[in-house]
């Protein structure tokens, strides 16, 4: 089994309060947030590790290869999904791609897509992506990859099952589980519930050093500048805010020495008075 | 906008859709309620073929698991773009509408414009359920119910363009927690609480006073017994209880973007410069577990 | 002149940090308070890599060096210094082995101490004393292909959860009257051997510190590591450079709790209005733990790396030792006096970093020993 892992590197979700707009650029200042994987990634590629050294130890030839269209110093979130176990890391890094939304990013990851598959003239039978990430989150680009590449996919997915080339797939709905069966090629997108991804160690890191990490950009891609970045992209965007979503911030209790009781009391008073 | 298409999947989403087109562009624009309930395959390729005949020049989609598969698979389809997760939509002074998108857990909201949308290449939103209000609408508007149209024989494929899969088994969830996004009074645990008892025992207050029971990111995380279902906030469950109580939450961004809308909102925390402080209409710095067991117990205060 | 570590040792060091804060941050107030030594992480850490992580592929380890070791030592110090010490002595015992032992004893034990299944130790201090080497009364004759060993060992950490523990013991004298030692491996279980009383320390809380009592141990004459007579030399290389090593890394994960915690608390404790990290007086100890914490990790990595380089180090490592360990009391006291009444509640970190500092200063040799070394050094070279 031949699978492509997408990988987004986003800033750390845990410091998002921190974020600011610049008051006189109006743009996000994101200087000091670092860069990580995205965690939806990470359970993409965890998945895929699982996937992988299941199929390889029913004797099916498998691989991982893992793919991201990010800036350049971006490159030691690749290092790391190889440490975590993926074979081979391709990043696409070109200022060309810049700016672009979720049509337009889709439409070069296709574009790369087909050229692994034309140069290693073998096609993925699985892609697998985060449902969302955590910077955007729009849960577009799985869907949009795979109807460039006119294939099936299936997103919010929460379980995958692979019996030879047979995969069954759990979608999670609002109120149902989905299953869905099949053969042939599908882009999946994965929850955070599907897995707990494995920490990264030591052997790993030393192992990364010897794997495959390609480095991309138009050059070897050779798409129209218009339909790639900013320029290939439908939407376009306009302003920044930030919402304020501060309120009073009243004390529920009165006094230095009121206890965990009349912080109760006070809350039973209000919902009283809400009608509960 | 003249014609305006919303995707109804059959539930409540799509007459809050209907309510805010309606508030935006009035009796001057056409409305049409498309009505398909099948797997996400059909659903695509029924609007495609439905948009390709009506022309819209803006289709509204409810964000859900069915509407977060369709609608971006259409702007690639039909060359256009696809809003995400809108909270707002807005016509401005030069007349452009404006789709107003969250990003980093909430913590930014941008404008996004389609600008080359128009008859047959629509410009493409999703909304989350809930995000605009629900009420008895009166607008007038036209339904093509495609559900009826494949029973009289109408032919889809029952699989994308590429592969084979198809809906093999569905099963009813079971929910753990009351309905998180109709509750009027929700008990939430955060980080804070610190275990699984406590977890559950904001379960049992939920019960006991009648609301649902919520939690944020890392509860899940921690494997205290929610999954993501019970998660509020942007990636979450959005909510407008009349009374939001949470124990021992931070206020991460997107946690707090997502109770946005609650009337009162109340937060325990025993860090007294928890963020969630700043958004809440009441604080207590107090042990949460040492509240929640205290509201368990009342009848002993 | 490069004071960087490599995108691989980067990132070498943010995963143990990540392993740290999931696995070790949680539980190490609990370790400290009950004393329990939580050999159930042993394993994960081996699969972490940090055990072996100095160790050859072909024994079981990652390949790296003493940097990479002492990089994870830090990075576990940093929540738990009582579990680094565990893990630390563990790697003595496994260095002992490493570099002295048969190809055999390689591969029969360190394939397991690397995955953390196995834990290892190494004794030499005796009632009579630590440093004092050459006073060790433990005797070991060889009898009939048979080691005989009697004696008793103190203050040895792993005491009582190493399954094998390599003992200095006295096996001869020189042709001058001298007794000479020899560096042999005891294996838990072994007739006549046996670990005695647990230590209740002051810090360091979380390894386990005892005594090991040999009455007639019998152990196989290949459990001999290197050469007979060699034990003191093996014991002093091993002690002096991946002991103090060990002990400067830990001392240098405790200066960085208190750093990050004097930071965050400074920050979020409001008085007359503002936060105490906008007065001076405050930042003054901020300050100082600052730059304590900058020369202790200087100190310890330019030590590990003359190791890594196959360059004499002891001396370095004494230096790095010294200061560090003395550099934690320092800071942790300082974060005490910056937190005020919290720094002495015990649901904060404080005063187990300041229990887990003082504790540094015995291991390995006290500051005085240390002195001792440096000084020798020095009146030799300037």
């Amino acid at each position: 089994m031949r699978i492509l892992v997408l990988v987004k590197p986003v800033p750390d979700p845990e410091k998002y309060n921190e974020l600011q707009i610049d008051r006189e650029t109006k743009r996000l200042m994101r200087e000091g947030v670092p860069t990580v994987i995205d965690p939806a990634s990470k359970s993409a590629l965890e998945a895929a590790l699982v996937l992988r050294d299941e199929r390889n130890a029913a004797g099916e030839e498998s691989s991982i290869t893992v793919l991201s269209m990010a800036p350049d110093f971006s490159r030691d979130k690749l290092v790391e999904c190889l440490a975590m176990g993926a074979d081979k890391a391709c990043l696409l890094s070109d200022r060309a791609f810049g700016g672009a939304d979720t049509y337009a990013t889709s439409f070069v990851l296709a574009a790369v897509v087909k050229k692994l598959s034309a140069d290693e003239g073998q096609d993925f039978d699985l892609i697998l992506a985060g449902n969302e990430s955590a910077d955007g989150a729009t849960a577009q680009v799985p869907v949009q990859l795979a109807e460039w590449l006119g294939i099936s996919h299936i997103s919010r997915v929460c379980g995958i099952a692979a019996e030879g080339k047979r995969l069954r797939v759990i979608k999670k709905s609002e109120d149902e589980l989905l299953t869905f069966e099949g053969e042939g090629q599908i882009v999946l997108a994965v929850t955070r519930d599907i897995n707990r991804p494995r920490l990264i160690n030591a052997m790993g890191i030393v192992k990364a050093r010897k794997k495959p990490l390609t480095i991309w950009t138009n050059e070897e891609l050779k798409l129209d500048e218009d339909a790639v970045g900013l320029k290939g992209s439908p939407t376009q965007p306009g302003r920044l805010i930030t919402p304020d979503l501060s309120r009073s911030g009243q004390p529920l209790t009165a006094g230095a020495d009121a206890g965990a009781e009349d912080a109760a009391k006070a809350i039973l008073s209000l919902l009283k008075k809400e009608g509960f | 906008m003249k014609k305006i298409m919303i995707f109804d999947q059959g539930n409540p989403v799509c007459r809050q859709l209907l309510e805010k087109a309606g508030s935006l562009f009035g009796d001057g624009a056409e409305y049409i309620m498309v009505r398909v309930r099948e797997n996400h395959n059909v659903a695509i390729e029924a609007l495609e073929h439905v948009i390709g005949e009506e022309r819209p020049e803006l289709v509204l989609i409810g964000a859900t698991a069915l509407g977060e598969e369709v609608a971006p698979a259409l702007g690639v389809r039909l060359g256009t773009g696809a809003a995400a997760h809108c909270v707002d939509i807005k016509i401005c002074e030069d007349g452009k509408t404006a789709f107003m998108v969250p990003a980093f857990g909430g913590k930014v909201i941008g404008e996004i414009f389609i600008p080359d949308a128009g008859p047959g290449r629509p410009a493409i939103a999703t909304v989350k359920p809930g995000t605009f209000e629900e009420r008895e609408s009166k607008r007038k508007c036209r339904i093509i119910d495609i559900d009826h149209e494949i029973t009289k024989g109408m032919n889809f494929p029952a699989a994308g363009r590429g592969g084979s899969f198809s809906l093999t088994g569905r099963e009813r969830r079971k929910h753990s927690a009351g309905d998180l996004s109709k509750a009027q009074l929700i008990f939430c645990g955060g980080y804070g609480t610190g275990s699984r008892e406590n977890w559950q025992k904001i379960e049992k207050l939920a019960e006991k006073f009648g609301g649902a029971a919520g939690c944020t990111r890392p509860v899940v995380d921690m494997g205290w017994g929610p999954d993501e279902d019970s998660m509020i906030g942007t990636s979450g469950r959005t909510v407008k209880p009349k009374v939001y109580i949470g124990f021992g939450i931070s206020g991460a961004a997107h946690h707090i973007c997502g109770i946005k809308d609650a009337d009162i909102i109340i937060s325990i925390n025993n860090d007294k410069n928890a963020e969630v402080f700043a958004a809440s209409d009441y604080t207590g710095v107090f042990d949460a577990e040492a509240v929640i067991d205290a509201l368990l117990g009342e009848e002993n205060i | 002149m490069n004071f960087n570590f490599t995108e691989e040792q980067e990132m070498l060091k943010a995963a143990f940090a990540e392993f740290a804060k999931e696995e070790i941050a949680p539980k190490a107030a609990e370790w400290d308070e009950s004393n329990h030594t939580p050999l159930e992480l042993m394993p994960k850490m081996g699969e972490m890599g940090i055990p072996g992580v100095f160790v050859p592929e072909q024994y079981g380890g990652v390949g790296l060096g003493h940097i990479e070791r002492v990089a994870a030592l830090e990075e576990i110090a940093r929540y738990s210094a009582g579990l680094a010490m565990m893990v630390f002595t563990h790697q003595l015992g496994m260095a002992a082995i490493l570099d002295y032992g048969t190809e055999e004893q390689k591969m029969k034990y360190l394939p397991d101490m690397c995955a953390g299944t196995s834990i290892c130790g190494l004794a030499v201090t005796e009632p009579g004393g630590g440093s004092d080497v050459a006073g060790q009364k433990t005797e070991a004759q060889l009898t009939d292909g048979r080691w005989l060993i009697n004696g008793r060992k103190c203050f040895i950490t792993n005491s009582h959860c190493a399954a094998v523990t390599a003992v200095t013991c006295k096996t001869g004298e020189d042709e001058k009257g001298r007794s000479t030692f020899s560096c042999i491996l005891v294996e838990a279980g072994t007739e006549g051997f046996r670990p005695g009383r647990e230590e209740n320390k002051l810090g360091l809380r979380g390894s386990m510190t005892g005594e090991l009592i040999m009455n007639n141990a019998r152990v196989p004459e290949e459990n001999l590591i290197g050469e007979a007579g060699m034990g003191t030399p093996i014991a002093m290389k091993e002690i002096g450079e991946v002991g103090r090593a060990s002990m400067a890394a830990i001392a240098t994960g405790i200066i960085r709790g208190c750093l990050e915690d004097a930071v965050k608390f400074s920050k979020e404790r409001i008085v007359y209005g503002k936060p105490i990290s906008k007065l001076q007086a405050i930042q003054f100890h901020i300050a100082e733990i600052r730059c304590d914490y900058e020369a202790a990790r200087l100190m310890t990595y330019r030590a590990a790396a003359l190791k890594d380089e196959g360059k004499p180090a002891a001396t370095e490592f004494s230096m790095a030792k010294y200061f560090a360990t003395e550099a934690a009391c320092r800071s942790s006291r300082k974060l005490i006096e910056i937190m005020g009444g919290y720094g002495v509640v015990n649901e904060y970190a404080a005063g187990r970093y300041h229990r887990d500092a003082l504790g540094c200063i015995s291991s390995g040799g006290t500051s005085e020993i240390q002195k001792i070394i440096i000084a020798g050094d020095t009146l030799k070279k300037f």
